[in-house]
């Protein structure tokens, strides 16, 4: 069934109708937030978190756009709020030398692959998760929104607020980045000099 | 922009569908020849981020609390003075989506013939009394709970229907599971289709209580533990013309037994439902 109309279903109170909505987007919701993370117990709360809130905000919620663009900005929205409440804590131990410095780096792709493997990125998806990770925020939103989300750059737009050719933007440099810092750590060939990119930092 | 950048930026359109025949032919024609460009175009098209499998908790903690807030908000329209019971530490931690099942137990036994807990819990009341009557039925409930993390006042609250199936049968034959919620369809198909024990042979002597009892009302657990049942106007009135007359007190025991996972538990409450001239009637609420 169409989620807008499960949607509308939900809204109305029917609880059956919101579970299907819970089951059809639960994948989604738990990977683009384990992307954002990194933490399987931070993706599961953030998930939670996530369509309790859709839950919540049901019976204001407006069927003028996808269901699900709406859902994945509201997961972006928690993703934000989690990353800024990390940053904060990661910058209060880093001011109080804390050891924590080395456990909160985002952890790179294994850098003892071989070069010479397949090009097969499937094969690769330890290494790319961690690169994902290892983007900047900024950067991760759109990228997990456009690769696990499926959400065309119109939706990204308005999920974010920004500009259509900000989304292409951002997308590019993504995956540039992506591209290069697997290529640093041996997980995909490379026969041309790559470039510095900062968008990974954090 | 370099010419680099300008065709990986053709590229990581073209993997979005967002580039038209011209501009496809455009990048085609870059990359026949391009190396850089080349190895940017394999990864982007080789890029297959899939998707985890959302841990099957997920769903139902997300549907537990969906249900308790629905419930929630139907009982705060009910809650009015509360009769206050109490569970041993770690009740409140449940957080589930359980269905209930109440047990009346019936006989007329002068005070005698009760279950040993119940001997126990009801040694005051009983005291002052001089007979009491045990029912045996069954009470179908369904609910849904969740410890209210956010709002310490309202606490978990389980609300839902609670009906006599029938008098006079044995426990484990009373036992008819339930999960559909409180007051649904499903709860009255499957009352329809509880055995017909209506005219069984137990010594009940209270006539009320040998036809159905529906009492509807608010089963509350609050993170201290402590546990409300609140009848609603209705149930109460229902609950005073079984028992024979005025209800002075309901009172509860509530056990925990090992749970068939961490959010899930099986629990007895006895509620004790007193009047003190004449009536006990003692039922036991098991959750599960």
């Amino acid at each position: 069934m169409d989620a807008n109309l499960l949607a509308k279903r939900a809204a109305d109170g029917d609880t059956a109708a919101f579970e299907e909505l819970v089951r059809m987007h639960q994948n989604q919701v738990y990977t683009m937030a384990l992307r954002f993370t990194g933490s399987k117990e931070d993706a599961l709360d953030i998930s939670q978190e996530a369509f309790l809130r859709v839950w919540r905000a049901l019976p204001n919620y407006k069927a003028d756009s996808k269901f699900s663009t709406w859902l994945y900005r509201i997961v972006s929205n928690i993703c934000t709020d989690h990353h800024r409440k990390n940053s904060r804590i990661q910058s209060i131990s880093l001011t109080q030398g804390d050891e924590a410095d080395d456990e909160t780096q985002t952890e790179l792709p294994d850098e003892t692959q071989s070069p010479e493997r397949s090009f097969e990125l499937s094969e690769l998806s330890d290494a790319l998760k961690g690169a994902i990770e290892s983007l900047k925020p900024e950067l991760r939103e759109v990228f997990v929104m456009r690769e696990i989300g499926d959400m065309s750059y119109s939706e990204i737009s308005e999920a974010l607020s920004l500009e259509e050719g900000t989304v292409k933007s951002r997308l590019f440099r993504a995956r540039k980045y992506l591209q290069e810092i697997l290529q640093k750590s041996g997980n995909i060939p490379s026969v041309s000099p790559s470039k510095s990119m900062k968008d990974g930092d954090k | 922009m370099n010419t680099h950048e300008y065709y990986m930026g053709l590229i990581s359109r073209f993997v979005d569908g967002d580039l038209s025949a011209a501009e496809i032919k455009e990048m085609n024609e870059h990359i026949a020849e391009c190396d850089e460009c080349r190895e940017f175009y394999d990864f982007c098209t080789a890029i297959n981020v899939s998707c985890e499998d959302a841990p099957s908790e997920l769903l139902e903690n997300v549907m537990a609390e969906v249900k308790h807030e629905t419930l929630t908000v139907s009982a705060s329209k009910t809650r009015k003075k509360g009769l206050k019971f109490w569970l041993p530490r770690g009740g409140a931690a449940i957080a589930a989506c359980f269905a209930v099942i109440l047990v009346l137990r019936s006989g007329f036994m002068g005070g005698v013939a009760m279950d040993s807990a119940a001997v126990e819990n009801a040694s005051a009341p009983m005291a002052a009394g001089s007979s009491a009557s045990l029912y045996n039925g069954s009470v179908k409930y369904s609910a849904t709970s969740s410890t209210a993390a956010s709002d310490a006042d309202a606490g978990a609250i389980y609300t839902g229907d609670y009906r006599v199936l029938t008098d006079s049968v044995t426990e484990e034959a009373d036992m008819i599971t339930a999960d559909s919620a409180p007051g649904s369809a499903p709860a009255e198909a499957a009352q329809s289709a509880a055995p017909d024990f209506g005219s069984g042979s137990g010594a009940a002597t209270n006539p009320a209580l040998k036809t159905d009892l529906r009492v509807n009302g608010t089963l509350s657990v609050y993170d201290d533990g402590s546990v409300e049942f609140v009848p609603d106007d209705d149930g109460f009135t229902t609950l005073e013309k079984a028992a024979g007359g005025s209800i002075s007190r309901i009172d509860t025991e509530m056990k925990i037994k090992p749970s068939t996972g961490d959010h899930y538990g099986i629990f007895t409450v006895e509620l004790f439902i007193y009047e003190p001239e004449t009536e006990l009637l003692t039922i036991y609420l098991a959750i599960e």
